[in-house]
């Protein structure tokens, strides 16, 4: 009973979150407008729309990132570790359902203003069950596992820095923007991307791609690729990022 | 009866040269007013943290009825901590903080709370963060004195009040301790307001319990002898005195230890030890 009512109000703070998006997307939609020198041209308009959905995910994960005060509210009134995960991870479930459920409204707009090949979802595996309803529908569960996933990957990654002091998590952030140069920079280097080409070449990664994201090699055989696979893979990936955020939210300490 | 036991406790922070806690052992039994006082750092408020697992322990045991506290959803539901900083959301008005509050306890006293609201003055209408220091304080008391949990531990519940709310938080403790006993558990440097309330005192030192002991017992044996000073010193000699205060002819003198079984002098006066004077004391002489 104390989880629900942790969970419910953990939802209405998150509603503000969809006001702020919302008030973006509109912003946005009219700069798109507004910035040409000349009439309205209503490609700027379609081509902003299909940002759309990724403002709403975005302030989606910017809510579920902002944790350690739902975890000391918690704490303050004896609600374990293990049941503030679990009041954690119902606020992601039902956040990335209402996301969700907005932008499937968005995506089918664009879907319209710019055909199938407009998202890299569609493109790939919308037609696969020869009927539009299954389609949207499975799309629907793809971007909800999706969307969830990324929520709880992002939540482990604010929970594991918040076992941190000041001086650690600097060190954190630093190591990770370290590494990310230089894994751009390697990147940048055509031996380099040569040789992971050649790599790539020699093992039998249309197994992988197919196993995982349900892609086929051969596209005139299969025109469309399988979404279950992707949506299995990201299952996997989810109970393990949740267990991965159990085992940091277990080690979190209220800072005095 | 439930009980609280602390066993062998040691905390250290990370990067600290001394560890904060060496050995603490402390048992807090059910419907019990303790008062916890120490010096500023002694660790009033971590000892109180890791009861309420807030925090780890680096070694030792937090035991609530034998089992461990730490994610322990059956104990941590008994123990509530009313810490000095602030854990809700700041721009939410003190109702809404009450109602959530409210329903996260199926017994949380809303009678009381209003009876509270109404003694303190409190305007429930504003936002937490407009609040004074003294009001925030308020709004903590009044959540700690109505949830129903067995166990209250409350660091410096009087921080920023002025003296007449003070008055209105020791009463209504008082009262709210008759109609529902439970243990409370205060941490706080005004000593002389609150030994009239406490039942068992407990101070900590250099790591460690220094004193556990039930008010009267400490009452039985801590006395203030005061007149004058050759009549004084007749009445109480052999006895080990504590501390002594001396103004021209007029003596006082502070000890702990049975009376002595001679006749009292009438110029002379006996009265309890004054709690305040026994700590300073034992703290200077630890401190030594």
């Amino acid at each position: 009973m104390r989880t629900k009512e942790l969970v419910k109000m953990y939802v209405k703070e998150f509603l503000p979150f969809l006001e702020y998006a919302l008030i973006v997307s509109v912003v946005l939609l009219l700069f798109s407008v507004l910035e040409s020198e000349q009439k309205f041209r209503l490609n700027d308009f379609q081509n902003q729309f299909i940002s759309i959905p990724y403002i709403f995910d975005f302030f989606a994960l910017l809510c579920v990132s902002m944790n350690h005060n739902r975890f000391k509210l918690a704490i303050q009134h004896g609600i374990d570790r293990k049941d503030f995960w679990k009041a954690k991870l119902m606020l992601m479930a039902k956040a990335s359902l209402v996301v969700n459920v907005i932008n499937l409204v968005f995506v089918l707009i664009i879907m319209k203003m710019h055909g199938m090949n407009s998202l890299a979802y569609t493109s790939t595996y919308f037609g696969f069950f020869h009927s539009y309803f299954i389609d949207v529908i499975f799309m629907f569960i793809t971007d909800y596992i999706a969307l969830l996933l990324l929520m709880v990957c992002v939540n482990c990654f604010g929970t594991f820095a918040s076992l941190f002091n000041r001086y650690g998590k600097i060190c954190f952030y630093l190591i990770l923007a370290a590494m990310y140069f230089f894994v751009g920079s390697i990147l940048a280097k055509y031996s380099v991307v040569a040789s992971f080409t050649h790599f790539l070449g020699r093992i039998h990664t249309e197994v992988f791609l197919n196993l995982v994201f349900g892609l086929y090699e051969n596209q005139k055989l299969h025109p469309y690729s399988n979404p279950i696979h992707i949506i299995i893979s990201m299952l996997i990936m989810l109970a393990i990022a949740a267990a991965f955020n159990l085992l940091f939210t277990k080690l979190v300490q209220v800072k005095r | 009866m439930s009980k609280i036991e602390i066993k062998h406790l040691k905390k250290r922070f990370k990067f600290s040269k001394e560890p904060l806690f060496t050995d603490i052992n402390i048992t807090f039994e059910e419907n019990q007013i303790y008062g916890l006082f120490g010096e500023n750092g002694a660790g009033k408020s971590t000892l109180m943290s890791l009861i309420a697992d807030y925090n780890f322990v680096t070694a030792g045991e937090v035991l609530y009825d034998g089992e461990p506290v730490h994610d322990n959803s059956k104990a941590l539901q008994n123990i509530y901590y009313m810490s000095q900083n602030n854990m809700y959301n700041k721009n939410d008005k003190v109702k809404k903080i009450f109602d959530f509050v409210s329903k996260l306890y199926v017994d949380y006293d809303v009678e009381l709370q209003n009876r509270l609201v109404k003694k303190f003055r409190l305007d429930e209408s504003q936002k937490f963060n407009k609040l004074s220091t003294g009001y925030k304080s308020i709004v903590r008391i009044i959540i700690s004195l109505c949830v129903p949990c067995k166990f209250i531990f409350m660091d410096e519940p009087t921080l920023g009040l002025d003296a007449r709310n003070r008055e209105v938080f020791y009463t209504s403790l008082i009262e709210t301790y008759s109609e529902n006993p439970r243990t409370f558990v205060l941490s706080t440097h005004i000593i002389e307001e609150i030994d009239q309330i406490i039942n068992h005192f407990i101070l900590l030192q250099d790591g460690e319990i220094k004193m556990d002991s039930s008010i009267d017992d400490i009452s039985e044996k801590s006395y203030s002898i005061s007149g004058p000073s050759e009549d004084v010193d007749k009445y109480i000699q052999g006895i080990n005195v504590l501390d002594s205060d001396q103004l021209g002819r007029y003596k006082t003198v502070h000890f702990m230890d049975e009376l002595p079984n001679r006749e009292k002098p009438e110029s002379v006066d006996i009265e309890k030890m004054k709690l305040q004077k026994l700590l300073i004391y034992v703290m200077e002489k630890e401190g030594k």
